[in-house]
């Protein structure tokens, strides 16, 4: 399950799905395991249980293990899910959102939305560090979980046979990936924007380290002369 | 006298900190030009330019694709000045941090000096005279009375100086930010002015344009005259605004980064004085009482802050003998203490009538920045709102600067 664990920090879909299911199979087996031992014990104090709870014992292993590695599915969250989705799971959640809504895109669409997912992947460790109340973190939080959603819906409201029809200079299928190409365009910049702070502070250490030990003279008079 | 020494480390004298001269206001046709264009990136504007212009003409005046191109003008150097703009803002909260009384460096300082006027002999009356009970009988000694309050007061002298040297390393910090920002600022000073470049260039071309047009199409010439050229020539002016915002926090981040650099002189300076004095008080207690001061905290502050103090413990080598020598004439040790207490007062002095001049310099500074920031906000304020038009993604020319 996703939300409960910590942020995703730049796993590709698969991977994340495959963790997924491996929570799953896990989880499974550890119930289908207490059940045994539950059953063991009860008969190690009664004295042995009969064939019939035997059998009980046994169908409640296999359901509980069944039941468990399929559900809880990989969940995809709605678009007002994501408006409340902390920052550090943003970027995770969305990756999720627009990857069941690719297949529903027109193929170069398709292309970018993958390219955003991307994006957004190697965003996410960033956004995890990032202060909900900073401006880059709102500026973030508008393009991802309201106007993107907002694009890919509402291109498909549109009924597909008109999808591909001039509207308005365009088609609609072009005003998407335009759209969208704004979006990943800005994604990259926002990166860009997030890790400033941080080749900044590294920046200023280096030269600090500088002017404190190799070139003391440019921080003052710090030996006076004989 | 041979007590005369003087007890300043420095070569010349007092210490003497100078706060720098405020940036004036600079008037935005005054901005461009600190960062020259070089020759190949003027060739790729001036191509950027006319590719622009063969387009914008090639439309139809009435068309959407005309008055997209118009936008495209009102777009021109948006990134490139809310980039400036995000830079100028920072930099407004920055000079206040090192001059604040109530924490850091300053307040340190003033503990200090709390600290110090406790021990100054100067305060105690006459150390010398015998210290009598009910005025008749001799108790104690007042001299040795005296010295025991360095043992107590040392541990708090020591913690104090040892944050004076973490507020130095703070300032210090600061100064590497600032010459990070500096760099940074410089950027985009270079990017800006390859836009005030290209809007000017497009400005003139636009003009000769126009005429050309003015007998073969009348109405695509007056249209670029009322849309295309109105607006460049709005953004030419907002782009000079923020020029010239940016050339004033380029020029007070290095008053600022002046500031903090005479402020560690002085921190620098106020330590050495006081570990000068107490170092004194260690040989005058030898000579008066023959009694051995022993100051663990001081001594392992030597070590650490070695490079600063070295100088003082070279001339308080050359005192120590001296001192002994004139033990016999009990005040003028006492007096070479007194000096020494002197010393320190006289280095907080000159970094307090430093940092009220400096203060005062920085505001009107601040006070000239502030005015830029404000008038270049609504510029970009109004950019804001234009760029709602916002961008074309894929086609056309991008007027943007170079990298």
């Amino acid at each position: 399950m996703i939300g409960t664990g910590s942020p995703l920090p730049g796993v590709k879909i698969a991977l994340l799905r495959l963790r997924n299911a491996v929570r799953r199979l896990v989880r499974a087996s550890v119930v289908s395991f207490a059940i045994l031992v539950g059953a063991l014990v009860v008969s190690l104090f009664t004295g042995g249980i009969g064939d019939r709870w035997l059998v009980v014992t046994f169908l409640l292993m296999l359901v509980s293990f069944v039941t468990l590695s399929i559900f809880p599915r990989t969940r995809v969250p709605g678009v007002a899910e994501l408006r409340k989705t902390p920052l550090r799971q943003l970027a995770g959640q969305s990756v999720l959102w627009l990857e069941a809504k690719r297949p529903m895109l027109p193929a170069p669409a398709r292309t970018l939305a993958g390219r955003i997912g991307a994006d957004l992947d190697q965003l996410s460790p960033h956004l995890a560090r990032l202060d909900e109340r900073h401006p880059a973190a709102h500026e973030v939080r508008k393009l991802i979980d309201e106007h993107l959603p907002a694009l890919v819906e509402s291109y498909t409201r549109i009924p597909p046979p008109l999808r591909a029809r001039p509207h308005a200079g365009s088609t609609p299928e072009a005003q998407l990936v335009d759209g969208l190409a704004v979006i990943a365009r800005e994604i990259e910049t926002m990166t860009g924007e997030i890790a400033r702070g941080e080749l900044d502070a590294l920046a200023t250490r280096g030269r600090y380290l500088e002017m404190r030990y190799v070139d003391p003279a440019d921080a003052g008079e710090r030996r006076t002369a004989d | 006298m041979a007590l005369e020494t003087d007890q300043d480390p420095a070569p010349n004298g007092g210490l003497k900190l100078d706060p720098p001269d405020p940036v004036p206001a600079v008037p935005p046709e005054r901005a461009a030009g600190l960062v020259p264009v070089d020759e190949e990136h003027k060739a790729k504007l001036a191509a950027r330019v006319d590719d622009f212009i063969e387009e914008l003409v090639a439309q139809d005046v009435n068309s959407p694709e005309f008055g997209r191109r118009v936008d495209q003008i009102t777009n021109m150097g948006r990134r490139e000045i809310a980039e400036a703009a995000g830079q100028s803002n920072r930099f407004l909260d920055r000079p206040v941090r090192a001059m604040d009384e109530t924490s850091g460096v300053g307040a340190d300082l003033a503990e200090l000096r709390r600290t110090v006027e406790d021990l100054d002999p100067s305060k105690r009356g006459n150390l010398l005279a015998p210290r009598k009970l009910f005025g008749l009988i001799p108790f104690g000694n007042r001299l040795r009375d005296y010295f025991d309050g360095y043992k107590s007061a040392q541990s708090h002298i020591g913690t104090i100086l040892a944050r004076l040297q973490g507020g130095r390393d703070e300032l210090l910090m600061d100064n590497a930010a600032i010459d990070v920002e500096r760099q940074k600022l410089w950027g985009s000073l270079g990017k800006l002015e390859q836009m005030v470049y290209m809007s000017k260039l497009l400005d003139e071309r636009l003009e000769a344009r126009a005429a050309d047009l003015d007998i073969s199409d009348p109405a695509k010439a007056r249209a670029i005259r009322e849309s295309a050229l109105f607006y460049v020539r709005q953004r030419t002016q907002d782009l000079l605004t923020q020029m010239a915002v940016s050339v004033q926090g380029y020029l007070a981040l290095d008053i600022v980064k002046k500031n903090n650099i005479e402020l560690v002189k002085g921190v620098d300076r106020a330590s050495t004085t006081t570990v000068g004095a107490l170092r004194t008080a260690v040989t005058v207690a030898q000579a008066l009482t023959n009694q051995k001061l022993v100051l663990d905290q001081i001594g392992a502050l030597n070590t650490t802050t070695a490079n600063i103090i070295d100088a003082t413990g070279r001339m308080m080598k050359d005192n120590s003998a001296r001192i002994h020598e004139q033990a016999a004439a009990s005040t003028i040790p006492l007096e070479t203490l007194g000096r020494a207490f002197q010393n320190i007062y006289d280095t907080m002095d000159s970094i307090d009538s430093f940092k009220l001049k400096a203060l005062d310099s920085m505001k009107q500074t601040v006070a000239a920045l502030e005015d830029e920031v404000e008038k270049s906000r609504a510029y970009i304020a109004r950019a804001e709102g234009q760029a709602q038009a916002a961008t074309d993604p894929q086609g056309g020319i991008r007027l943007e600067a170079l990298d």
